[in-house]
């Protein structure tokens, strides 16, 4: 019998490493995450899904974020802030989600002192950004700005109702549809069972729980002036990040950089600071915060930031120097 | 006869799992085609223990083992490698059993290149090739050597074993082959597999670039064109007719998880092939 086992034993062993190693080749292709990609109006998105339904998970996901975009983007002349603007002077009752943005809008128009503007359409308008660029001459600018800020529209929250009160004022929530967007992606992927996933609308972005391998999501931040590099990396999970910089959307006349950033005080590019990237608890704010932080600059932001449960903010200033809030020096993992 | 099967599947797994964690291992090559050739150690084994022809024949099935491991079955890379041992088949039937191991390594080695340039100019038809044999063929003679040097101690090592009524060769080559998968497993890096960059166009995938070599491509697109740049590893968008120029801007691309996109366009350039190093970069 021991003689028998001792000839028959090399044999066995090597079945048994034939099949550890076939095993060992199938091992990690487990189903990967599922991924979708799409375009919106003039963006790309991306939503990842680890877990729960992920196929209803994604697609539902991205039909919300198209949604979001065809109620709130004002190049679409269908959309809520188009129609408020162009029945200048009458209340346009508005969806409940639009509703909702506009709230957020008055409420962060008064934090940021007047940082944030929604209703700075026209004086964007004025720059002709994606079609050339165009300076627009200081009287162009001082009439466009008498129609913007808080004191140009109206909203009437019972009754579900907007209006701008002078014809010219153009409602542009461009500072934040996009976070909303994600955030009620982020919602339909949770209403899916998704717990571990990922909404990607380029400068907004969501994390939802961890990555396939356990650990947080990776979102690295795009050197201002390199666009192939990345200048530092963030670990992510049940999270939002958003940038704004002035290399998205600029032209350059007389050697000096128009960007589209803009300070709703001057409607003049905001100086001084190359991109701003927010973390927050939800993507809408980090939208928002990103466009405000950029205008108000690192000293004036970390006060505004210190007012803000759960936000955190890293500058990059005209120098290349990375400034970043308490919360968020630990974390931040520098490359170059 | 039982007894000589099961030595040589356990050498073909040592030599097939020695391939498998050298790919992994992915270390530096002076030029492509050299590399080390650890699983050559086995093949030697097999050519002192069984002779000339069992060792050619064990050759060949180790590379289209490994082949099917790696996944690189059919493709280029297995049809030089398959030239290349082919050729060093040929050699080990005419060394036969008698000759050092160190000997069959360093001719090996210098086989397995002149067949491995020979498989590459009939794929290419390009002569221009043949400049790369000299070089090839010093570092196939070193690296034979070596692996002829390693081979020498193994079979010494594992002589007793074939030779007493306890089987301690083949444990000892299996587990030789367990600790190696269990630091290949702890390695794990990502596939080394060929980059290709894909462009889709609203939604359809409409083609695939293979980013070996430079050069440029007209893309026609609903609204105008777009001109993309291709340097080995890298692609970006040259100059496109877009109203935005988002895609210009982006720049290079070299990795999966950063695509260049052109949303007036809808074109979404992606990498594929090795491991993203980030989910995603922020704009």
């Amino acid at each position: 019998m021991k003689a028998r086992l001792r000839r028959w034993a090399p044999s066995m062993g090597g079945v048994l490493v034939a099949a550890l190693t076939l095993l060992m080749a199938g091992w990690d292709r487990s189903a990967p995450p599922l991924e979708e990609t799409g375009f919106l109006l003039d963006a790309y998105v991306r939503v990842v899904a680890v877990d729960g339904d992920r196929p209803s998970g994604v697609r539902a996901a991205l039909a919300s974020l198209g949604a979001v975009e065809r109620l709130l983007n004002r190049y679409d002349p269908l959309s809520d802030p188009a129609r408020i603007s162009r029945a200048a002077g009458e209340w346009v009752p508005v969806e409940p989600l639009t509703l909702r943005a506009l709230l957020l809008a008055r409420s962060w128009e008064a934090r940021t002192g007047g940082a944030f503007d929604a209703a700075l359409g026209g004086v964007i308008d004025l720059y002709r950004f994606g079609d050339g660029g165009q300076v627009p001459s200081p009287a162009e600018l001082a009439g466009a700005l008498a129609l913007s800020g808080a004191v140009a529209w109206e909203l009437d929250e019972a009754g579900s109702r907007a209006r701008v009160a002078r014809a010219g004022t153009v409602l542009d929530l461009g500072g934040l549809h996009k976070g909303l967007a994600v955030d009620q992606a982020a919602a339909a992927l949770r209403a899916h069972g998704v717990t571990r996933g990922l909404v990607d609308a380029g400068g907004n972005m969501l994390a939802l729980g961890l990555r396939a391998d356990g650990s947080p999501w990776r979102i690295g931040i795009q050197h201002p002036r390199r666009p192939d590099r990345v200048l530092a990396v963030i670990p992510l999970s049940d999270q939002a990040i958003a940038t704004s910089g002035d290399y998205q959307q600029f032209f350059e006349q007389g050697g000096k950089r128009y960007h589209h950033v803009l300070d709703p005080r001057t409607g003049e590019p905001a100086s001084g600071v190359l991109s701003v990237t927010v973390l927050a608890p939800t993507a809408v704010e980090a939208d928002l915060l990103s466009t405000a932080l950029f205008v108000l600059g690192p000293e004036r932001g970390m006060e505004l930031v210190s007012r803000s449960p759960g936000v955190e903010a890293l500058w990059v200033t005209g120098a290349l120097e990375l400034v970043a809030t308490p919360g968020l020096r630990d974390r931040l993992e520098v490359r170059e | 006869m039982s007894r000589r099967f099961a030595s040589l599947g356990l050498l073909l797994a040592v030599g097939v799992g020695l391939q498998w964690i050298e790919s992994l291992l992915a270390l530096p090559s002076p030029l492509p085609g050299a590399k080390l050739g650890l699983a050559n150690v086995a093949t030697l084994i097999v050519l002192a223990r069984f002779g000339g022809g069992t060792a050619a024949l064990f050759g060949l099935l180790r590379h289209i083992a490994a082949s099917l491991l790696t996944g690189s079955l059919l493709l280029p890379t297995f049809w030089l490698g398959l030239g290349g041992s082919l050729a060093t088949a040929l050699l080990l039937l005419l060394l036969g059993r008698g000759s050092s191991l160190r000997t069959a390594g360093v001719l090996g080695g210098a086989a397995f290149q002149v067949g491995q340039t020979a498989a590459l100019l009939l794929l290419t038809a390009t002569p221009g090739f043949l400049v790369y044999l000299p070089p090839l063929l010093a570092l196939g003679v070193a690296a034979g050597w070596a692996t002829g040097v390693l081979a020498t101690l193994a079979e010494r090592a594992v002589r007793p074993g074939w030779q007493g009524p306890a089987d301690r060769a083949e444990w000892w080559a299996g587990s030789l082959l367990a600790a190696a998968l269990a630091l290949a497993l702890l390695i794990r890096p990502a596939p080394a597999s060929a980059r290709e960059a894909v462009v889709t166009v609203a939604g359809r995938e409409q083609l695939r670039i293979d980013l070996g070599t430079a050069r440029e491509l007209t893309l026609p697109v609903a609204g105008g064109t777009m001109v993309l740049q291709v340097e080995p590893g890298r692609i970006r968008v040259l100059s496109s007719d877009c109203p935005d120029q988002v895609c210009v801007l982006t720049g290079w691309i070299d990795r999966p998880g950063r695509p260049v996109y052109c949303a007036p366009f809808q074109t979404l350039i992606t990498i594929q092939g090795g491991a993203p190093d980030l989910d995603s970069v922020i704009r």
